[in-house]
């Protein structure tokens, strides 16, 4: 019997991927966490040493017996799995967690709850690295040299299946329809379906991630080994259903940084066509990985893809022509949409009435993890168009543009502030980032700096 | 409930927690302005305008007896510090007598002002002028009705600007989508000058006051201007802006903005009933050592004097 802590999350692979950033931080020298798994997903705890495996000899599902083994192992029990017979993970999981009351869990997504679980909620948004410190070099090349053609670019496809596993392609319906699209890339990319790679070690696949200009993946563990790789572009499909099919965005994974398009399983129809755009963009200013090919602080730039609607289309493809200008002309700009359903809460999931519109502080994390400490973070509505005003620390207002000349319009459409300002972000309230004037203005006095007078307009109709 | 009212209250809170608010600054924290002693004044006077006239700083402003809808209007007469040492009211025929503008012509003192049919449920309005006589009360001369535009009771004829050019009595009539200067002579208008109008960001520049050359020789007249975009309840905002009048230029942006708040405190501005938020209505201007003293009407409640200077003029 220990006094060291003992976490105990039996699988599976994606929720153990995303536990491994929060032991790396934990991991000291002479010391490493450990970490009770399933024995079927054991072997992906071999490619980390900071971390000393507890396999557990049984099944992911099998929680009270895993926390009763854990009893007898430790005085200090972590569990924090979420995933598994509901009964089991409220008794021996949720119940035992002074930070859970009545079985409600913190955060719009199970991998943000599996950190509560830990104690560590606020850091999940921190972006802490996956880290994979035990690859094997010679395994990696020989998947790269069966995979991938050298004079092609590489587009990873992953739609569910986990080497050496039954296909499950969970709630993701769209396999076929994503593999057509994708049909146009064949001429200059190579499309590699990963569920058809058949890898020794799961992480074995990160040579392939390394030589890819994207991945394109749903909601399963291939999505997020990508966390270890942070110059790939990915595109996210994202679950919003329960095993049983049921809705429930808080059953999809966390936007990341490297998130290029983030999408809900139930909206993929209807955004298929603007994954094909964000495929195509890639390369050019804007694109966040362009961007960071050259040194120096960015403008990152950061717009909710919720205001877009009949009403707005027009306005918003307006504003991105100015967006384009402005990124072509200074190179220095990193693109951060806010793609709808990017994350697990939004307005109309909390019953409120008025549309569909994320929460400010989960607008403000994300661009924190897109943002690096020197760059400045630049809020605008998506139908703010961009002049040639140079941008600093500050704010401005809306010029109406017409035929017959400008008016001024109170609205706040632009905010611009250093990175380090969202260290205070659990300073704002839980305000609804919508068409209001109300958020903005709470910006604007916690991020201080002065009006930039004719930075941004938009056209009266 | 519903998603705004969700923002207000948290923003509400969270303002209210760090001292602040998400208002325009109150107009005395705008500029350096002096509020009238409005307890020296009628109630909640405003919309003052300001003159120097034979040694004496004089100001005319409109207030509302007993909170009533229809309001008069008054003289004020300051010192050198700007305090009230006589007030006095004007005597005019019953009527809702509204924003008068004191102005010189002929060597003599004389008034403009609006005379309008409140509380009728849509009032109309038109502009009269007069030479002042100062008795136990003041007198108006004349009243006269200049016949132009619809300056006949069937529309709202208001923001005449009377000052006195080359010898003649001239007044500035609109300033969008042309400039109109009349000439006039009692209440006929003897000539017209038309010339291309201005356009200002912030609404249609309107009224203000006659054109005043500062100590340092630059010679501006102030104007007002409202936009109606600002959110519910307010819905409404009135700015301040300058023109050169030599060169033509006008201010980049407001001198001035209406603000949801002013000096009173909460319970006087409950207690003033014809109080509206967001109102800088300017109506006259002298010159001082450093620039102008600009005299505004805030939130139809206060009568306050702006220290402004070349550099405030934001031209």
């Amino acid at each position: 019997m220990t006094s060291h802590p003992l976490t105990v999350c039996l699988g599976k692979t994606g929720d153990i991927l995303t536990l491994l950033p929060l032991l790396l931080t934990e991991a000291t020298d002479g010391h490493r966490p450990s970490l009770m798994v399933s024995k079927r997903y054991a072997d992906v705890l071999e490619g980390v040493s900071y971390v000393h495996p507890v396999v557990f000899d049984g099944e992911a599902h099998e929680v009270e017996r895993a926390v009763k083994l854990a009893d007898t192992m430790s005085t200090n029990v972590r569990p924090c799995q979420v995933c598994g017979p509901m009964g089991e993970i409220r008794k021996w999981v949720l119940d035992r967690n002074k930070d859970v009351k009545d079985g409600m869990m913190l955060g719009d997504s199970f991998q943000k709850s599996i950190w509560q679980l830990c104690g560590r909620w606020q850091d999940f948004s921190k972006g802490y690295p996956l880290v994979f410190d035990r690859r094997s070099p010679e395994r990696e090349q020989s998947l790269v040299e069966k995979y991938s053609t050298p004079k092609k670019k590489l587009i990873l496809v992953s739609t569910g299946r986990q080497p050496k596993q039954a296909t499950d392609d969970g709630h993701f319906q769209y396999k076929d329809l994503l593999m057509l699209l994708l049909e146009r890339f064949k001429r200059l990319y190579q499309v590699v379906d990963l569920d058809e790679v058949v890898a020794e070690r799961f992480y074995d696949l990160l040579g392939l991630y390394e030589r890819a200009t994207m991945l394109i993946a749903s909601d399963n563990a291939p999505l997020h080994l990508a966390h270890a790789v942070s110059k790939m572009p990915v595109c996210a499909l994202i679950s919003d259903r329960t095993a049983d099919g049921k809705p429930s965005p808080w059953n999809g994974s966390a936007w990341r940084g490297t998130h290029v398009f983030h999408c809900r399983y139930s909206d993929f129809a209807l955004r298929a066509a603007e994954m094909i755009g964000v495929i195509e963009a890639q390369g050019f200013p804007g694109d966040p990985f362009f961007a960071r090919k050259t040194p120096g602080p960015k403008w990152v730039h950061v717009w909710s893809q919720y205001e877009v609607n009949k009403d707005t289309a027009k306005r918003h493809e307006l504003a991105k022509q100015t967006w384009q200008a402005r990124y072509h002309n200074d190179k220095s700009w990193v693109s951060c949409k806010i793609d709808r359903g990017a994350f697990g809460r939004d307005s109309e999931a909390f019953g409120m009435e008025g549309g569909r519109y994320p929460f400010l502080k989960d607008v403000l994390r994300a661009a924190a993890l897109r943002a690096r400490p020197d760059d400045m973070i630049v809020v605008t509505r998506a139908d703010t168009c961009f002049t040639d005003v140079p941008l600093r620390h500050g704010w401005a207002t809306r010029t109406m543009r017409s035929e017959d000349g400008d008016t001024y319009h109170p609205s706040l459409d632009l905010l611009v502030f250093p990175r380090a300002t969202l260290e205070r972000v659990n300073e704002l309230p839980d305000l609804v980032m919508g068409p209001d004037p109300n958020w903005p203005q709470v910006v604007r006095e916690w991020a201080g700096g002065e009006e930039i007078e004719g930075a941004v307009w938009r056209p009266l109709n | 409930m519903h998603r705004i009212e969700h923002n207000q209250k948290l923003a509400k809170a969270w303002f209210d927690k760090r001292g602040g608010h998400p208002y325009a600054p109150v107009v005395s924290k705008q500029l350096p302005t002096v509020i009238v002693n409005r307890r020296a004044l009628f109630p909640y006077g405003y919309n003052p305008s300001i003159i120097q006239f034979g040694g004496r700083t004089l100001m005319a402003y409109r207030y509302h007896p007993n909170n009533k809808p229809a309001s008069e209007l008054a003289i004020a007469e300051l010192d050198d510090q700007f305090r009230v040492v006589k007030n006095t009211p004007i005597t005019l025929p019953p009527a809702s007598n509204e924003d008068p503008r004191l102005f010189e012509w002929d060597g003599k003192l004389c008034i403009s002002y609006t005379v309008s049919t409140v509380p009728n449920p849509a009032p109309t309005c038109v502009v009269r002028w007069g030479y002042l006589k100062e008795s136990k009360t003041w007198e108006v001369e004349g009243q006269w009705l200049p016949k132009y535009g619809q300056n006949d009771s069937s529309a709202q004829e208001k923001n005449w600007i009377f000052y006195e050019s080359h010898g003649q009595l001239a007044m500035r009539y609109a300033n969008w989508p042309k400039i109109v200067t009349l000439t006039v002579v009692n209440d006929v208008v003897k000539e017209k000058d038309i010339a291309d109008g201005i356009r200002w960001k912030w609404g249609q520049i309107k009224g203000g006051t006659k054109e005043v050359r500062s100590a340092n020789g630059r010679l501006v007249r102030f104007f007002h201007s409202r936009l109606d975009n600002e959110p519910i309840p307010f819905r409404w905002r009135y700015y301040i802006g300058a023109q050169d009048m030599e060169s033509g230029a006008i201010s980049r942006k407001p001198i001035l903005r209406g603000s949801e708040l002013d000096d009173l405190s909460q319970t006087e501005a409950s207690s003033c009933m014809h109080r509206k938020s967001n109102v800088v209505f300017p109506a006259g201007a002298i010159a001082t050592k450093t620039g102008w003293m600009l005299s505004v009407g805030i939130n139809d409640c206060l009568c306050g004097l702006v220290n402004i200077e070349e550099k405030d003029l934001n031209l």
